[in-house]
C-alpha cells in the first residue's frame, strides 16, 4: 500500500510467513524482506510482503492518526469510465 | 481507514477486451497535512507513506523550503537525492525480482525473494555515499549475470498514451495545479504516462522495443536500464540531483518535483503563516491509472480468447505500469 498503515503480527508461520491483523482481518504475508520480527510487532505491508518493521510506539501513533482522520482521508471514490 | 486499491473492470466480448473502467480507491492524504506547522510536514509525510516514503519526504522538505523562499546550499539537493536513489533501486529490485516472477508464475523462474531481501539489506546498511556506491557497483555486476524476467509475447495494442516529458519544477510551477489535478492529472489537457519508460524512452534499446510494439517489455527493460544508471550515479553525486528540484510558485507557495520509482511525484504547499494552508500531492499512479490514461487506452482492443487470457493481459499491463497500491480485475460482459 502507498500508505504506511501498520499491521500487527499475530502469528509467525513456517517459511518466513506470518499472519498480520489488518483492520481485524487476518492476512498472510511474507517476512522475507524484514529482519527479526516477533509476534506483537508492527510491520508495513505492500502486496503481500512486509517491508518495514516499526516499533510499537511509532505504530500506535500512526494508527491513531489514521483512525482520527480516516474519514476525511478516504472519501467515497468516484467511478471513472473509459 | 482502508489501505487503498485500484479496481480494474474489464469489458470482454469473448474475443477481446473492448473497454475498461478504473475505480481508484487511493486515499488522498494531503488533507491530513493541513494546519500542521510547516516544520513538521516532512516528518508527518514519512509517517504517512509506506512506499516511496523517502521520495515523499524529500518532496515535502523541498516544498517547504521553496514556499519559504529559502535557497538551497550547494550540495543540498545531492544530500536529499541519495535516500531517494537508494529507495528507487530497492523498489526496482522488488519489481524485477518478485513482482514479475509472481505474475508470470513460471516454475523455472520463481520469485527471487531471498536475493531481493539480501540486496535491500545491503543497500540499507550502506552508511554513506561511498559505501552505497560500492554496494550498487556489486549490484550492477550481479544484475549482468542475473536471469531476469521476460514478459512474454505481446499482442498489437491499440491507442497508447504519450509519455510525460521530464519537466523541471520551474515548469510545473507555472501551471495552476488545482485539487482536481491530484485525482486526474494531465499536461495541457493531455493524459500521459509517467515512470521508467517515459524517463528512458530516448535509449536506443527502448526506442527499438517501442517501434516493434513491445511496450510492456520496453517498460521492463527501461527499469533495468534505470537501475544501472542510478547505481552508476551513486558514485557521481551531481548526477543524482536531476532526481529532484523545487521552485517557488509565488510568495508563500512552493512546488517540488521528485522522480520516484513509479514516476514523477509533485508536491505543492500553500503556507498560511508558518503552517500548512493547503497541500497537494500528485502521485504517479494517478497519471498511469487515469480514467483516460495509459492503462485504459492500452488495454482497449487487446485480444483475449478466454477470461483467463483477458485477466492475464490486464494484470500484466497493470504491473508494467506499477501502481503504488494493490489492484484487482473484474469482468463486465459486453
Amino acid at each position: 500500500m502507498c500508505l504506511a498503515l501498520p499491521c500487527r503480527v499475530v502469528e509467525l508461520l513456517p517459511g518466513e510467513q506470518a499472519t498480520v491483523d489488518v483492520d481485524g482481518v487476518g492476512r498472510r504475508v511474507s517476512l522475507a524482506l524484514v529482519d527479526e520480527v516477533a509476534v506483537g510487532d508492527y510491520v508495513i505491508v505492500h502486496v503481500g510482503y512486509a517491508l518495514t518493521r516499526l516499533d510499537a510506539d511509532e505504530a500506535l501513533k500512526t494508527l491513531a492518526l489514521f483512525a482520527e482522520l480516516g474519514q476525511a482521508a478516504a472519501p467515497e471514490p468516484p467511478a471513472w469510465s473509459a | 481507514m482502508h489501505e487503498g486499491s485500484l479496481d480494474l473492470a474489464l469489458t470482454w466480448d469473448g474475443k477481446r477486451i473492448v473497454a475498461a473502467t478504473v475505480v481508484s480507491k487511493r486515499p488522498q492524504v494531503a488533507s491530513l497535512l493541513r494546519g500542521l506547522p510547516a516544520a513538521a510536514v516532512s516528518d508527518r509525510v514519512l509517517q504517512l507513506f509506506g512506499i516511496c516514503r523517502q521520495a515523499q519526504a524529500a518532496a515535502a522538505a523541498l516544498c517547504v523550503r521553496s514556499a519559504r523562499g529559502e535557497r538551497l546550499a550547494p550540495g543540498a539537493l545531492d544530500e536529499l537525492a541519495l535516500p531517494v536513489a537508494l529507495e528507487t533501486i530497492s523498489e526496482h529490485l522488488c519489481h524485477l525480482l518478485i513482482a514479475w516472477p509472481s505474475l508470470l508464475a513460471d516454475p523455472s523462474r520463481p520469485p527471487r525473494v531471498a536475493d531481493c531481501g539480501d540486496w535491500r539489506r545491503r543497500l540499507r546498511a550502506a552508511a554513506d555515499r561511498r559505501s552505497a556506491a560500492a554496494v550498487a557497483a556489486d549490484l550492477v555486476g550481479w544484475l549482468g549475470e542475473a536471469d531476469l524476467p521476460s514478459p512474454g509475447d505481446e499482442s498489437p495494442h491499440g491507442a497508447v498514451a504519450p509519455l510525460l516529458p521530464l519537466l523541471p519544477a520551474a515548469e510545473w510551477a507555472c501551471m495552476e495545479l488545482m485539487e482536481d489535478f491530484a485525482l486526474r492529472p494531465n499536461l495541457a489537457g493531455e493524459v500521459a504516462e509517467t515512470g521508467t519508460l517515459a524517463r528512458q524512452a530516448g535509449a536506443a534499446a527502448i526506442t527499438r522495443l517501442l517501434a516493434a510494439g513491445r511496450r510492456i517489455e520496453a517498460r521492463l527493460r527501461a527499469r533495468l536500464l534505470e537501475l544501472h544508471s542510478l547505481a552508476a550515479a551513486l558514485a557521481d553525486p551531481p548526477r543524482l540531483s536531476a532526481l529532484l528540484d523545487a521552485r517557488p510558485v509565488r510568495a508563500d507557495v512552493g512546488l517540488a518535483r521528485v522522480e520516484t520509482a513509479r514516476g514523477t511525484l509533485l508536491h505543492r504547499l500553500d503556507l498560511a503563516g508558518d503552517g500548512v494552508g493547503h497541500y497537494l500531492i500528485v502521485s504517479p499512479t494517478e497519471w498511469n491509472f487515469h480514467p483516460q490514461g495509459p492503462f485504459v487506452r492500452e488495454i482497449g482492443g487487446c485480444p483475449a480468447d478466454s477470461r483467463r487470457a483477458a485477466r492475464f493481459a490486464a494484470e500484466r499491463l497493470a504491473l508494467s505500469l506499477d501502481p503504488c497500491v494493490p489492484f484487482s480485475c473484474s469482468f463486465v460482459d459486453a
